[in-house]
C-alpha cells in the first residue's frame, strides 16, 4: 500500500515526498524571470531564483517575451516540512507555455518566498 | 534622399542559381570536346565543377549572408546605435535600436546592400500566426512578423517554420508567436521614438526658422540645422 502511495506521490507535486500525505498550499505568488524567449536555460540552483525573481502582481505586468515563474509554498502538516514549487512558463497572449517545474526545499529560497 | 529598400537583387539571385549551371555546362562541353577518353582532364571538367556547384548552393549563400550580417552589426554599432534587439530570421536579419528608433536590415537575396533606416519609415508591423484549418485540424506551420517600409514594401520574417502543421497551443507555435510579438512590440516602440525625435527635430527646425526671420541671421539657421541633423 505504501509503495503504491509513494509511486502516486511522484505524480502529485502537492503530496509530501517523504510521508506521501497531501500538503497544504500556504502561499502562491507570480514572479518575472529575467530570461527572454529563445534564450531559456534550465537552472536548478535555488540561489539563482533568490537573486533573480522579480515580483509582479498579475500576468499582464510581465513584459512580452519574458519568462514567468509561478511559486507555490506547500506545508506538510504531518512532518512539518515546507516545500517550494516553481513553475517556469512563457506567457503568450492568453496562453502559457510551461517549460518545467522544480520542487525545492532550500531554506533560503523558502524564506525568500515567505517574506516576499 | 533615403535609399530605396530592395529585398532581392535579381542579378545576384540569377547568378547564384544559374552561374554554377552555366559553368558546369561549359566544363561538360569542354570534357566532351577534349577529354572523351577520360583521365584527369575529364575528372577536372566534370566531377570538380559538379562538387563545387553543390557546395556553392549548400554553403555559399548562407556564408555570404552570415558575413554580411556581421558587417551590418558592426556598421550599426559604428554609426553610434545600440543593438537592443536582433532577430536572425531565415533569409533576413533585423536589428533594432529602440531608443534611437533605428533599424538595420539585411536580406539573403540582396546581401551586398544592408540598410540602416529610421523606423519612422515603417508604416505598420504585425504578427501572422499562420492559423489555418478548422476543428481538430486547426494549426499552423509558419509564424512570422511583418512590417511595411515606405508604405509598399512588406518584409516578412519567419520566427517559426515547419513542413508539418502544429496545433496552435504547441510549444513551437507559442514560442514563435512570443518571438514575433516581442519584435513587433519593439518595432512599434522604436517607431514611436523615431517619430518623436523626427517631430522634435522638425519643430526645432521650424522654431529656428522663425527666429531667423525675426533676427535676419542666416548663419544661425545653418548651425541649428546641423544640430538637428546630428
Amino acid at each position: 500500500m505504501s509503495f503504491f502511495r509513494k509511486v502516486k506521490a511522484i505524480f502529485h507535486d502537492d503530496w509530501c515526498q517523504s510521508c506521501t500525505s497531501p500538503m497544504n498550499l500556504t502561499k502562491k505568488q507570480l514572479y518575472a524571470l529575467p530570461m527572454m524567449v529563445g534564450h531559456y536555460e534550465s537552472i536548478d540552483d535555488p540561489n539563482y531564483y533568490v537573486q533573480n525573481l522579480i515580483k509582479v502582481q498579475k500576468k499582464s505586468d510581465i513584459p512580452t517575451g519574458c519568462y514567468a515563474c509561478g511559486t507555490y509554498l506547500y506545508h506538510c502538516p504531518k512532518c512539518n516540512k515546507t516545500v517550494a514549487k516553481l513553475t517556469i512558463f512563457l506567457p503568450v497572449r492568453d496562453q502559457e507555455q510551461i517549460e518545467e517545474s522544480h520542487l525545492m526545499d532550500n531554506t533560503e529560497l523558502i524564506n525568500f518566498l515567505k517574506n516576499a | 534622399m533615403e535609399p530605396k529598400i530592395q529585398k532581392t537583387n535579381i542579378l545576384y539571385a540569377l547568378g547564384y542559381i544559374f552561374a554554377p549551371i552555366i559553368i558546369c555546362a561549359l566544363c561538360y562541353s569542354l570534357c566532351y570536346l577534349c577529354f572523351r577518353d577520360g583521365g584527369v582532364g575529364a575528372v577536372l571538367t566534370t566531377l570538380v565543377p559538379s562538387i563545387l556547384a553543390i557546395l556553392w548552393w549548400t554553403f555559399g549563400g548562407s556564408f555570404i549572408f552570415k558575413q554580411k550580417t556581421k558587417e551590418l552589426e558592426k556598421r550599426f554599432e559604428s554609426e553610434g546605435y545600440r543593438r537592443n534587439q536582433t532577430f536572425y530570421g531565415r533569409g533576413k536579419t533585423v536589428t533594432l535600436d529602440v531608443e534611437k528608433g533605428m533599424m538595420g536590415v539585411v536580406f539573403f537575396w540582396n546581401p551586398f546592400e544592408s540598410y540602416i533606416l529610421p523606423t519612422s519609415r515603417i508604416s505598420r508591423a504585425w504578427v501572422d500566426d499562420g492559423r489555418g484549418g478548422v476543428g481538430f485540424m486547426e494549426g499552423s506551420s509558419r509564424v512570422s512578423f511583418l512590417f511595411t517600409i515606405d508604405q509598399n514594401i512588406d518584409v516578412r520574417v519567419d520566427t517559426f517554420t515547419s513542413n508539418q502543421r502544429f496545433r496552435m497551443d504547441d510549444k513551437h507555435i507559442l514560442t514563435g508567436i512570443s518571438k514575433a510579438d516581442l519584435m513587433v512590440k519593439n518595432i512599434e516602440e522604436a517607431r514611436k521614438n523615431s517619430n518623436k525625435s523626427g517631430k522634435s527635430a522638425s519643430s526645432q527646425k521650424s522654431a529656428d526658422k522663425t527666429t531667423d526671420k525675426s533676427s535676419d541671421k542666416s548663419s544661425s539657421a545653418d548651425k541649428a540645422s546641423e544640430k538637428s541633423d546630428k
